[in-house]
């Protein structure tokens, strides 16, 4: 039973994928300086290319954040109206978890690294990446599991070096900016997974949103909030104010 | 910096249109200065310059918060007048200084922290004497490329 798959976090691009058993539909989008919205034509794109109706999806899994408000915005609304409309599942899937899977299925797992940490990173600008640490267990490779050592953060690039005492993976587009830094900061402890790791995918959030689905877990589509991890002494200004 | 005195509207739209023909995708104008000091007046030319069709129709964003244009790029208007840091970061409105077009913001200094290493501040000041509609604008680069911007903006 197909599964919709909707990924919006990065700035100016987007994708839209449809996980239908094995098969994989995926229409990936960038933004050009117009502003025509390019998440809807590609939502259309791929229904038509996976040759479904609306109707015929499971359930909806989107791309929960941290990452661009804006973007998280849109695609969590879309999601909510169509799960909303089609009465089907909403799952939520961290942004972080997702470009985590990415990596792990195509790089962390088949490189033979001492690397055991693994750490996705996403440009939050001025300095900040959203980040979490995650640790492989056990390296029989034939059951490799990831467990989650931090929550989801914002941090300064400067902070999240200073938490790996370990060699580890960086993975994710906060590496265009800061690579260097991180190479310079952590030396031999420091390995990159390539450009292709760079974005989360959609069809990686269908395939995530196919195993919570699997656990019987979803979302409440009134109550889904997007992970915005805001820049943490803005929140406290404004609580404040707010609190008189 | 710069400092260039108009003594009209029209100078001070021509002003922000000669600005608007050195703009770029990316950049970001910062515009300060009390009520009536000139900004959406400039802002007004800075349109023109950018190509952007009725752009001398453009009005003050102070309760939409943002409008856009679209010409030969687009141009973002924001207007942070009636919020504060917190709410601007709740609005994601610092989002914009990343897309692909000009940014132009009244009250720029609102945003504080979450500026750009890079940008071009804008600063509007009432002249003092007995002509009403001068207005003296000291265009302030922070950055290389709009220190080279500024050397060639003229009144």
């Amino acid at each position: 039973m197909p599964i919709l798959g909707i990924e919006t976090a990065i700035m100016n691009r987007g994708s839209v994928a449809i996980l239908d058993n094995e098969r994989i539909i995926l229409e990936q989008y960038e933004r050009q300086d117009d502003y025509r919205d390019r998440l809807w034509p590609a939502i259309v794109q791929v229904f038509k290319k996976a040759r479904l109706s609306l109707e015929k999806i499971e359930a909806i899994a989107v791309s929960q954040g941290p990452g661009s408000f804006t973007g998280l915005r849109v695609g969590i609304t879309v999601a909510k109206t169509l799960a909303l409309c089609l009465e089907k599942p909403l799952l939520g899937i961290p942004t972080l978890e997702i470009l985590l899977q990415g990596v792990n299925d195509d790089f962390a797992l088949t490189e033979s690294h001492s690397a055991t940490l693994l750490v996705p990173l996403l440009d939050a600008k001025k300095n900040l990446v959203y980040t979490a640490i995650f640790e492989k267990e056990n390296k029989n490779f034939s059951k490799i599991k990831v467990e989650r050592k931090t929550e989801d953060l914002v941090l300064t690039i400067d902070e999240i070096c200073r938490m790996i005492k370990k060699p580890a993976i960086f993975f994710g587009e906060g590496l265009k900016v800061y690579q260097s830094f991180i190479q310079k900061s952590l030396g031999n402890l420091a390995h990159f997974a390539p450009e292709e790791f760079f974005f989360p995918k959609a069809s990686v959030v269908a395939q995530l949103g196919k195993k919570k689905l699997k656990l019987k877990k979803k979302d409440n589509l009134y109550e889904l909030q997007p992970i915005y991890l805001r820049n943490p002494e803005i929140s406290l200004s404004s609580q404040r104010k707010k609190n008189g | 910096m710069k400092k260039i005195v108009t003594r009209s509207a029209v100078e001070t739209q021509n002003l922000g249109e000669n600005l608007g023909k050195y703009l770029f995708s990316g950049a970001v104008v910062s515009l300060t200065g009390q009520l009536g000091s000139g900004k959406t007046c400039f802002v007004k030319g800075l349109a023109r310059g950018l190509k952007i069709k009725n752009g001398s129709s453009i009005t003050s964003p102070s309760f939409t918060l943002v409008k856009e244009y679209h010409g030969r790029i687009s141009l973002y208007h924001l207007d942070f007048y009636r919020l504060e840091i917190g709410q601007i970061h709740n609005l994601a409105l610092e989002e914009y200084f990343y897309k692909d077009g000009v940014t132009v913001m009244e009250w720029g200094e609102k945003v504080g922290k979450f500026l750009p290493d890079e940008y071009l501040e804008v600063k509007f000041g009432i002249a003092a004497g007995p002509y009403r509609d001068k207005r003296e604008i000291k265009l302030i680069p922070h950055g290389q490329v709009y220190q080279k911007i500024v050397e060639r903006i003229t009144n």
